[in-house]
């Protein structure tokens, strides 16, 4: 199968270095604290953020393997970024249902708790984004489709603090292709760049959300207080 | 990367810089609620919202750098030292089982955030003599400190302190008891006393009247 056209375009019109359609909706779910709705391309993952709240002994863990290592790299990503110090004794409880899945589900699911905890308020060091890297018809692309994942060349997930440029954690898989060194470096190098555009599009929708918040409460003057305005919705 | 930083007004995001390190030895730059410092000495923000820079009165060389928010309430939890007043919801010879409602003077309604006083921890004297069901009754709202983060299900608390302790309670006649003394506390419709280890009062005297 070719994933690469000769023009250059893959199979949904994308070129190598270009991410799908990222969209945004805060505050899908009322009854938690922060909540997210994050659709890129056809993928679509609902990210709810309950805390920080008492610490309950019950944790809800995904039974199926596939689901745990997706909570397990979440977790991963988020204690290293959320400023947990300021919350001992306490839990935050990150719920993602992932209602469509299209390739890059990991990728979508980190940047969906990432909008849900800044929608929550918790405090984080950085923006944390995440972007998948694949490498077919000898050419890297970024944020693989379903399509492009089946093809079982090598793939690599990436988290990054934008602002910062540290790569916080990332988890590579490769069945069929044997991956040297060069070509390590440089789906790392796209995966940043990936992560960079992703944070661009985050970054735009968070601040238009501060920016209705600010206009529903105040109308048309955006130098107003919001010291207590109501939540973003 | 971006190296922009922040104007006072500004929109910002988490990992906004706020103020860098060189501009911290013309004027001390601290980071307030919201925000943090870096390694290298750098201002970010925290969390979104709109940059607030505010200076201690009396010393213009200091400078506050924190992020209003709009959320819908401030993110409290209880930390070692905060006061805290609870509801007794349970009481055994060894210690109380209490609901924590407030944390300073944020209220925290619902939170389940649960805290625990043991025995030796009721008061600062004659702690060897203390008799829980002399302390507290399921139902009085207690002021505490918090002593330790405890266990994943509780909080550590004590009030050994003399404003702390009881300070609202029910008697059996349900009505509102009134404190006479450090330990006593009155019906004013039976005239019975009961004990419970009672926060200082502004005066108990004219209360007893």
């Amino acid at each position: 199968m070719e994933f690469v056209q000769l023009s250059g375009l893959r199979g949904d019109g994308r070129r190598g270095n270009e991410v799908r359609k990222l969209g945004c909706h805060f505050g899908a779910v009322v009854d938690c604290d922060g909540s997210a709705m994050l659709d890129q391309g056809l993928t679509k993952v609902l990210a709810c953020v309950h805390g920080p709240r008492e610490v309950a002994q019950r944790s809800a863990r995904p039974g199926d393997r596939r689901s745990l290592a997706v909570a397990n790299f979440v977790q991963d990503t988020f204690t290293q970024v959320i400023q947990t110090e300021l919350f001992k004794g306490s839990q935050i409880d990150i719920t993602i249902h992932i209602l469509q899945a299209d390739g890059g589900v990991l990728a979508a699911c980190v940047n969906a708790t990432t909008a849900a905890l800044i929608h929550a308020g918790v405090p984080m060091v950085d923006f944390v984004t995440c972007c998948n890297v694949g490498y077919l018809d000898h050419t890297a692309l970024l944020d693989l489709n379903h399509v492009e994942e089946l093809a079982g060349g090598p793939e690599l997930s990436l988290t990054l603090l934008p602002k910062s440029g540290k790569v916080l954690t990332m988890r590579m898989a490769s069945s069929s292709v044997r991956v040297t060194e060069k070509l390590l470096q440089q789906l790392l190098d796209e995966a940043q760049a990936g992560c960079q555009l992703i944070h661009k599009v985050l970054d735009s929708k968070v601040r238009e959300l501060v920016a209705v918040a600010v206009k529903k409460r105040h109308g048309a003057d955006p130098d107003a207080e919001i010291a207590d305005a109501p939540a973003y919705q | 990367m971006s190296a922009t930083v922040a104007r006072v007004g500004d929109v910002v995001v988490p990992g906004s810089l706020l103020c860098v390190a060189a501009q911290t030895e013309v004027a001390k730059a601290e980071a307030g609620a919201g925000a943090y410092v870096d390694g290298r000495g750098a201002v970010l923000a925290s969390v979104v919202g709109k940059l607030v820079v505010s200076e201690p009165k009396g010393e213009p060389a200091r400078k506050i750098f924190s992020v209003q928010t709009a959320s819908r309430k401030p993110k409290v939890v209880p930390v070692v030292g905060s006061t805290v007043t609870c509801n007794v919801t349970k009481v055994t010879p060894r210690f109380a089982l209490l609901d924590i409602v407030c944390v300073g003077v944020e209220s925290v309604p619902g939170s389940g955030f649960r805290g625990m006083v043991r025995k030796e921890n009721v008061r600062s004297f004659e702690i060897d003599r203390v008799e829980m069901h002399n302390s507290f009754r399921p139902g009085d709202v207690v002021r505490a400190k918090v002593v330790s983060l405890g266990t994943a299900r509780s909080y550590e608390l004590s009030t050994a302190d003399k404003d702390l302790g009881v300070i609202a309670a029910m008697g059996e006649a349900n009505e509102p008891l009134i404190p006479i003394s450090f330990e006593e506390m009155k019906c004013p419709v039976t005239g019975v006393i009961e004990k419970r280890k009672v926060a200082k009062q502004d005066s108990f005297a004219t209360l007893d009247k």
